[in-house]
């Protein structure tokens, strides 16, 4: 199978070989500003192992994690806009950074060239089993009653499961203590410890925890219900239809890409994430893919945006 | 008794501990303190860098009461030229690529000794020593570093 | 236990296939360990796309290898050239490093091989029999149980010292400090960071360790006589004696259950258990003296339990899908990339994948041992070698290594800075080793007690209400008198002659 796959390459690599030296005609780097291993990391190189065979030259991904992808992102936006040098970053990094973080060296919306919006996964509102609630309904009322004593497991600081979080409390009118965690892993493992009481996770995440009876879900925030667990009602079903939360990856380059290249590189990222086997693997992992245009990322970013610096500015919440 | 430092090593280094507390907790005061049940970003730097600098003071005066050894000097060759090594091979990292650099890091170190010469042994450990390098960490392992850099017209 | 699944596992395991992987996992994992800097987070990072081609159980069994194998490699370059690559090996550096300058690197090299083949093979059997029940105890472990149990590693890292006591708790204030730089966990302010991003995940402890231990060494190294080679007197005893054998047993059986318990904690317990170990093996010594001056014990006990924790820390991994440190974060990344999301149904819908890699750890032990025995002749003579061909060879791999951590060439000058610090330190005779446990401890010690605080609604009384966590306190506080009584006493006793 790698013999195989490796003549494939060689073979596209001998075919390419033309006689103007079109784009790409070296190895394409992308730039991960997350560790290797997260869900950004294998969104990139799910969806560039597929990009190298499309555009038939290697594609490197270049892990260059700090400051929620702010230092990897800084690195692009400055980096020669030739279509060699791309990025793939969360949300985070397009949409919550330049709210919490002083002296952000990019501007999402300026400094890159928008190219597609790679997958998106809802977060599931989890509680520890043995929490005194069973659905949406309860865990307001339950608040109500109990206000300030509910404890929500959080990734961390402004990450997109706190942000979801806080835009829950400030729709359904309650209030709770957020208990900020480094990564997703330990909150779940306190929250399956019932050290705190609930959290909103990745879907991904959690679904084995839930399927293990280790976590009860209550509901999940998506637009419609999500196939991996089709009994769980979404948050808009329960009442709140404004809490549609979703946790993204984007694509994009270094602002003033040539027309002909960033059009290549859509239809490369376009093609590779709708490419059967890729779609079939980020749906096991619980990802949708999205795959849409440039003018469509753009639209969506803005969106986004002027949403979580509402929800920052309302929830009070700040880097201090 | 008489009233003078008797040991100059605890002076140098309870000043450091004061210094660098002292510091801790200045930058700290940007940093909101909260209380001690709901700690603010501030509290636990404040609480470790006033710790600090009440150790510092104990060793200070120390230094007045028990003997102590003197300070040993501070040998600049060797701090300086290591240190320089390691600043121009990041330095040059990308501009000169990975062979080149290895072989100014190695250079440079090489004169932190005070009997540095050119011998034959050496250059050729060093020689294989890039070569190891460049073929595990880059060619291997896929380090992210160029083999030539920019200025060598990569 | 489902022995049909123990057999499914058996079969994996021993399939040539696997073999070859685990062996070269191994042997990658020890190559990659003893070159200082380059750790097995950033290894696994960079080889993790290759894994993608392999079977899934291949792919953790290569990834579980290079794990283990680099913490057997970095105790060989903690004990050569005192470059504790790893949080664990800070503490077999401290008497490693002694005993080789004695000329008994070979028998320190031993000790820890051995130490840590029979902690790996009892830590083995425990995840084989306990563990799902091991990994339900770990959760009970809640955030006051953690801070407490920091507080005792610190106080643990005050017995450490050998030198004053002062500046024992000097250096650790000041590793408490340096731990703080980067973004507060509990409130997302920058501290500490002065507009430099590449500060704001804080600094990474392999710039910290490779700088004070390693440039700091050189620097060290290189102002007295230009004649010396790293050991200086002439090499002994390349294998430990059977008198020495004997005297190893107690601390590795120690050393192995401290680390096999520590070790599935997933808030850094596999780290905390080797120091944890060094100090119980000195307040139990008839010998407490030779501690920091070449005890077999010392490294014998922290190497044993070094390795069981680093065995036991894939119990929250593999059956609850818990990582306990970055490396199982990665090797849970390239689990997600087989389409396997690793949690408490993996032990029984993918047998080959549990079971395997278990087993498959006990035959990657055997390796290492039967790899590194015959090793321990060559590495003595590399060592051995004049010190003007060493010095710049580590200083290679430490600068390389340091930018692989981040592909940053900004650590390499923050590697820079603490090598000079390392230098300057030691020209007063502040120890490096308690200011990297305060590195270490400090920013989780405050992330746990604001945490505790945060749940109890402001309340202390948490601490010492929850039975673990009071008890630890207690063996804190009972450490910290042993260690101040006999100041206390020396000083009245001076009081009284005066």
């Amino acid at each position: 199978m790698k013999l195989a796959k490796i003549a494939a390459l060689v073979g596209v690599a001998v075919l390419s070989i033309g006689p103007a030296a079109a784009y790409p005609d070296r190895p394409v780097t992308i730039v991960v500003p997350f560790p290797a291993g997260g869900a950004t990391d294998t969104t990139a190189r799910l969806m560039g192992g597929k990009m190298q065979e499309l555009l038939g030259q290697p594609v490197v991904i270049d892990n260059k994690p700090g400051a929620t992808g702010a230092v990897g992102a800084t690195g692009v936006a400055q980096a020669k806009p030739d279509g060699y040098t791309l990025m793939v970053a969360s949300i985070g990094t397009y949409a919550v950074n330049p709210f919490l973080q002083k002296g952000l060296k990019y501007d999402p919306q300026k400094d890159f060239d928008l190219i597609t919006v790679a997958v998106r996964t809802p977060n599931v509102l989890v509680a520890n089993p043995n929490f005194p609630v069973n659905s949406v309904g309860e865990l307001v009322e339950y608040m109500k009653k109990n206000p300030g004593k509910v404890s929500f497991a959080s990734s961390g600081s402004g990450s997109s499961d706190h942000l979801t979080a806080a835009l829950f409390m400030q729709r359904t009118g309650t209030n709770g203590v957020h208990i900020p965690y480094k990564g997703g892993a330990p909150a779940i493992a306190d929250l399956i410890g019932g050290h705190v009481n609930v959290s909103f996770q990745n879907l991904g995440a959690i679904i084995n925890h839930v399927k293990a009876g280790k976590l009860k879900a209550l509901a999940v925030s998506s637009e419609a219900r999500v196939p991996l667990m089709p009994d769980l009602p979404t948050l808009g079903e329960a009442g709140f239809k404004e809490v549609v939360v979703y946790s993204w990856q984007g694509a994009a380059a270094p602002k003033g890409l040539p027309a002909d290249v960033r059009a290549k590189v859509n239809e490369a990222a376009v093609g590779a994430l709708n490419s059967p086997d890729v779609k079939t693997k980020f749906n096991e992992l619980g990802f949708e893919v999205v795959a849409n245009s440039n003018e469509e990322f753009a639209k969506f970013l803005g969106d986004e945006l002027a949403r979580w610096k509402q929800v920052i500015a309302d929830g009070n919440i700040t880097a201090e | 008794m008489s009233f003078s430092i008797r040991s100059p090593k605890d002076i140098a280094v309870g000043l450091f501990y004061v210094g660098l507390g002292a510091a801790a907790v200045f930058i700290a005061r940007d940093y909101p303190m909260g209380t001690a049940g709901r700690m603010g970003p501030g509290y636990f730097p404040s609480l470790i860098g006033s710790g600090l600098v009440l150790l510092g003071l104990t060793a200070v005066l120390r230094s007045f009461l028990t003997e102590g050894d003197p300070v040993d000097r501070v040998h600049w060759r060797p701090l300086l030229l290591i240190s320089a090594s390691i600043v121009v091979f990041a330095l040059m990292l990308s501009r000169l690529g990975l062979v080149v650099d290895l072989a100014l890091l190695i250079a440079i170190a090489a004169l932190a000794r005070n009997d540095a010469r050119l011998s034959v042994v050496g250059s050729a450990c060093a020689a294989f020593l890039i070569a190891f390098c460049a073929i595990v960490f880059v060619k291997g392992l896929g380090l992210p570093i160029p083999l030539f850099g920019t200025w060598l017209g990569a | 236990m489902d022995f049909s699944n123990v057999e499914i596992g058996l079969a994996t395991a021993f399939s040539a296939w696997n073999i070859l992987y685990c062996l070269i996992g191994v042997f990658l994992g020890t190559a990659i360990g003893v070159l200082p800097g380059l750790g097995p987070v950033a290894t696994i990072s960079m080889l993790l796309p290759i894994t993608f081609g392999l079977e899934p159980e291949t792919a953790l069994i290569m990834l579980a290898g290079i794990y283990y194998g680099a913490q057997y490699g970095g105790s060989t370059t903690a004990i050569l050239v005192n470059l504790p690559g790893e949080s664990a090996s800070v503490v077999t550096a401290i008497d490693g490093y002694q005993l080789a300058r004695k000329g008994q690197a070979g028998k320190a090299l031993a000790t820890a091989a051995i130490g840590s083949f029979v902690a790996g093979t009892i830590a083995t059997l425990l995840i084989a029999l306990f563990a799902p029940p091991l990994a339900d105890m770990a959760l009970e472990f809640g955030p006051p149980e953690y801070f407490s149990l920091i507080v005792l590693g610190l106080v643990a890292s005050v017995v450490l010292a050998h030198g004053s006591l002062l500046h024992a708790f000097g250096m650790i204030g000041v590793g408490l400090l340096l731990g703080l730089v980067g973004i507060d966990v509990n409130s997302g302010a920058s501290r500490y960071t002065f507009e430099f991003p590449q500060l704001t995940d804080g600094i990474n402890f392999v710039v910290v360790a490779m700088g004070l231990f390693g440039i700091g060494e050189i620097i060290a190294n290189l102002d007295r006589s230009s004649e010396r080679t790293l050991l200086a007197k002439k090499i002994t005893d390349l294998m430990p004696s059977l008198a020495d054998l004997r005297e190893m047993f107690g601390p590795v059986m120690r050393g192995t259950a401290l680390g096999s318990l520590l070790g599935i904690l997933p808030g850094g317990g596999a780290m905390l258990s080797s120091f944890a170990s060094y100090a119980l093996e000195k307040k139990l010594s008839n010998r407490p003296q030779d501690f920091g001056h070449g005890a077999l014990a010392g490294v014998a006990g922290p190497e044993s339990a070094n390795n069981a924790g680093a065995q036991t820390s894939f119990i929250p991994m593999l059956t609850l899908g818990i990582p306990s440190n970055p490396v199982m974060a990665l090797m849970i990344g390239a689990l997600i990339v087989h389409g396997i999301q690793p949690g408490p149904s993996v032990m029984n819908e993918q047998p080959a994948l549990f079971w395997g890699v278990i087993i498959s750890m006990w035959i990657g032990n055997v390796m290492l041992l039967v790899l590194n025995l015959p090793l321990i002749g060559l590495w003595v003579k590399m060592v051995s070698l004049p010190y003007n061909l060493l010095y710049p060879t580590i200083l290679v791999f430490c600068s390389i290594g340091v930018f692989s951590l981040n592909n940053a060439e900004f650590d390499i000058y923050l590697m820079a800075l603490f090598g000079a610090l390392g230098y300057l330190l030691r020209k007063f005779d502040c120890e490096p080793a308690p200011l990297l446990l305060g590195f270490i401890l400090g920013p989780m010690m405050e992330e746990y007690l604001r945490r505790t605080l945060l749940l109890s609604a402001g309340d202390p009384a948490v601490f010492v209400t929850r039975p673990i966590s009071l008890a630890m306190l207690v063996v804190a506080a009972l450490l910290l008198a042993t260690v101040f009584a006999p100041f206390i006493v020396k000083k009245r006793e001076e009081a009284f002659q005066e």
